[in-house]
């Protein structure tokens, strides 16, 4: 069997509902079938006991006595009812026998006060009072009976009726928490439809539910918040795709014509080695782009493999600096250090490439006659201790509304894309990357000075010791 | 010295093929994984540059059964480059391991490195037509005059002279001599190299630091 629509919202809640109701009422139901059954009990108690105490009060009267036990049947007409009993009995002969149902009457103890008995092992289950009186010093024995079947009688009614209303409020319940819940969750179907209805092509739009409730106003907000993440996201995406096929159009583009120019005419041997050359060139340039976004990738999804270590960010420096060496004098550019932090943990090989980019693209794109500022120091950010790295090109700042884009991927101050020298934009997102690995900070900010690429690198996670 | 290829992507074997029987070794190439098993048992080689993507078995299962009878030097190739992968690779037994895309000055450095590792000896004195390299004196002459070296420019030399008469790619100048593990596309490595050269070359008839084009520099007596 299919039991799909028990995980319907509205379903489950009308059967909870209409369980928890249908529970109450038939409690309410039961309870007030004890309670009337109480009381019809209370009034044939008391009813007993006013028949026996009437004749007791009959019986005082000496005359009385005799006159019943001479004509029994004027008492026995008097008292009518055939469903009742009753019976006055001296020294084990009746004297009034009223008994017309014919019921054993079990041996009664002899008690001054009024008793009561049910006789439910019977034909006809009967309640019977009894008491013992003395009138001239001798004992007589009262009892009157009462059929059950009387208050029975009442009762079943009663009780048909009670039980009709339990079902029938139950199942107005029902209906009533079928059409509530259906009203009630309403919007919660039109949060459905229009999120249903928002699709790549539509992430612009954003859920609008005025008047629900404020469980689904709550949800609705935190959907369109999601969507505009998403939204981002997915735009940057595509920006960065279109980024990609742009970059690796240019290097195609080179290939393509060169070889389709060549193969036009005779070409000498050394025109051929050219043509290689260059196609190299542009291979390697391919190659490089590729492994930057593989590395981007996996520094992505964590997959890159970091081995922090104790760094001497001298040593770093020092060998980066021989590496910039020539270049920074070509462009009679200089280093300026102020290293008050000495050692940071990091992973060795990242913290290098992180290095060389920036100090790589303070000389590509700060341009010539620039002091390059390179400074570690200690800080601290909410009670942590941090190593803070900055690289400052002196007498450069870059507008406002591209610093923050500046570690985008393929991201590029200047849209000619004539980058020829770098990974195409890659650079400082690969940057980004490694201080992602290492749950580190990474921003760009213009100073006095000139514009300033900070990284902060945590030092609390302290490597593991091997011995 | 005999090479075999197992390698399925034909392009890639044949260019292989050409280029180390130009480099003077005997290379052979097969396609698939247990014809190669095959013919290392029959035969002796002495190096095995091995595809791990195969289309009959892997190449982790060709080494694994290889290093069951055999010794000899193995170079991985591979498009997957993942760490966990290298780690495989070097733990069952790989002596070396290429990523492709990869450049063959360096596949070539690799193996000629492999196969030369049991003679290698540490020297001291460096040479090559009339220049002389003192290692622990950190001393150059050419033609008897002493040239003044920098630190970087004597570390490069060094490695220019310890593969003299190979190319050397800039990748792999970059990674020796600057201990720069990443690619890079700046022009440093050129600009040390012809600061170098013009200490070492200029003045004298016999040039010694060659550029091969696009592929990267040499040091010999003829190009």
């Amino acid at each position: 069997m299919n039991f799909k629509f028990l995980r319907s919202l509205e379903v489950r809640i009308t059967l909870l509902v209409t369980l928890c109701s249908a529970l109450i009422l038939c409690s309410v139901g039961f309870m007030t079938y004890l309670g009337i059954n109480q009381i019809l009990l209370k009034q044939q108690d008391k009813a007993l006991a006013d028949r026996i105490n009437r004749l007791e009060i009959l019986l005082q009267d000496s005359e009385n006595v005799e006159q019943i036990i001479a004509r029994p049947k004027l008492y026995q007409n008097m008292l009518g009812n055939q469903d009742n009993l009753f019976m006055l009995i001296h020294k084990d002969k009746a004297l009034i026998n009223i008994n017309p149902l014919h019921i054993q009457l079990p041996e009664l103890a002899q008690r001054n006060s009024l008793q009561f008995q049910d006789l439910a092992n019977n034909p006809y289950p009967t309640r019977i009072a009894w008491k013992s009186i003395k009138i001239n010093d001798e004992p007589y024995l009262l009892i009157a009976g009462k059929q059950w079947s009387e208050r029975i009688n009442i009762l079943l009614p009663f009780q048909e009726s009670l039980l009709m209303y339990v079902v029938g409020g139950v199942f107005a319940i029902f209906v009533l928490c079928i059409l509530v819940c259906h009203l009630g969750l309403k919007s919660l179907q039109q949060l459905r439809k229009q999120t249903h209805s928002i699709n790549v092509n539509q992430l612009q739009k954003r859920l609008n539910l005025p008047n629900s409730p404020l469980e689904v106003d709550l949800l609705s907000k935190d959907i369109n918040h999601m969507l505009e993440r998403i939204e981002k996201g997915y735009t940057q995406l595509n920006r960065f795709s279109e980024d990609i096929a742009h970059e690796f159009r240019t290097p195609l583009n080179n290939l393509i014509g060169q070889t389709e120019i060549a193969l036009t005419g005779e070409r000498s041997v050394e025109q051929y080695e050219d043509l290689l050359v260059s196609h190299l060139d542009d291979y390697h340039r391919l190659k490089r782009m590729i492994d930057s976004m593989l590395f981007l990738a996996r520094a992505d999804q964590k997959m890159v493999l970091v081995n922090k270590q104790e760094i001497n960010v001298q040593d770093v420096i020092d060998g980066l600096c021989q590496i910039f060496e020539y270049q920074a004098e070509e462009q009679e550019c200089h280093f300026s250090f102020n290293l008050e932090a000495q050692k940071l943990f990091a992973d060795p090989e990242l913290f290098q490439r992180a290095v060389y980019n920036l100090v790589l693209n303070a000389l590509v794109h700060g341009g010539d006659k620039r002091t390059i500022y390179i400074a570690t120091k200690h800080k601290m950010i909410e009670h942590r201790q941090w190593v803070s790295l900055t690289v400052v090109t002196g007498g450069v700042s870059i507008a406002e509304h591209q610093l923050e884009h500046l570690f985008e991927r393929f991201y590029q101050c200047h849209s000619s894309r004539s980058d020829e020298n770098q990974t195409g934009g890659l650079g400082l997102s690969i940057v980004a990357s490694i201080m992602d690995l290492h749950y580190g900070l990474y921003r760009a900010y213009n100073t006095a000075a000139g514009v300033c690429f900070e990284l902060d690198f945590p030092i609390a996670d302290v490597p593991k010791k091997y011995n | 010295m005999r090479i075999l290829i197992i390698e399925d992507e034909i392009k890639i074997a044949t260019y292989l093929v050409k280029g180390l029987k130009e480099s003077g070794y005997q290379a052979e190439c097969i396609h698939l994984g247990l014809q190669g098993l095959e013919m290392l048992k029959r035969d002796q080689y002495d190096l095995l540059i091995l595809d791990v993507m195969l289309p009959d078995i892997d190449g982790w299962s060709v080494l694994q059964v290889l290093r069951q009878f055999s010794k000899i030097p193995v170079i991985f190739l591979t498009a997957k480059d993942q760490v966990m992968d290298r780690v495989k690779g070097l733990e069952l037994g790989a002596d070396d391991y290429l990523a492709k895309p990869f450049s063959y000055i360096e596949l070539l450095a690799r193996i000629k490195s492999l196969l030369r590792r049991q003679q290698y000896l540490q020297e001291n004195e460096l040479s090559i037509s009339d220049l002389k390299m003192d290692l622990v004196g950190h001393k150059v002459w050419r033609n008897g005059n002493l040239i003044e070296l920098s630190k970087t420019e004597f570390n490069l030399l060094r490695y220019l002279l310890i593969n003299k008469e190979q190319i050397v790619t800039r990748r792999q100048i970059g990674s020796e001599v600057w201990n720069i593990n990443f690619d890079t596309d700046t022009n440093f490595i050129d600009v040390a190299v012809r600061r170098l050269r013009s200490k070492i070359d200029e003045g004298y008839e016999l040039k010694l630091i060659h550029t091969i084009r696009g592929l990267g520099y040499k040091i010999s007596v003829s190009l």
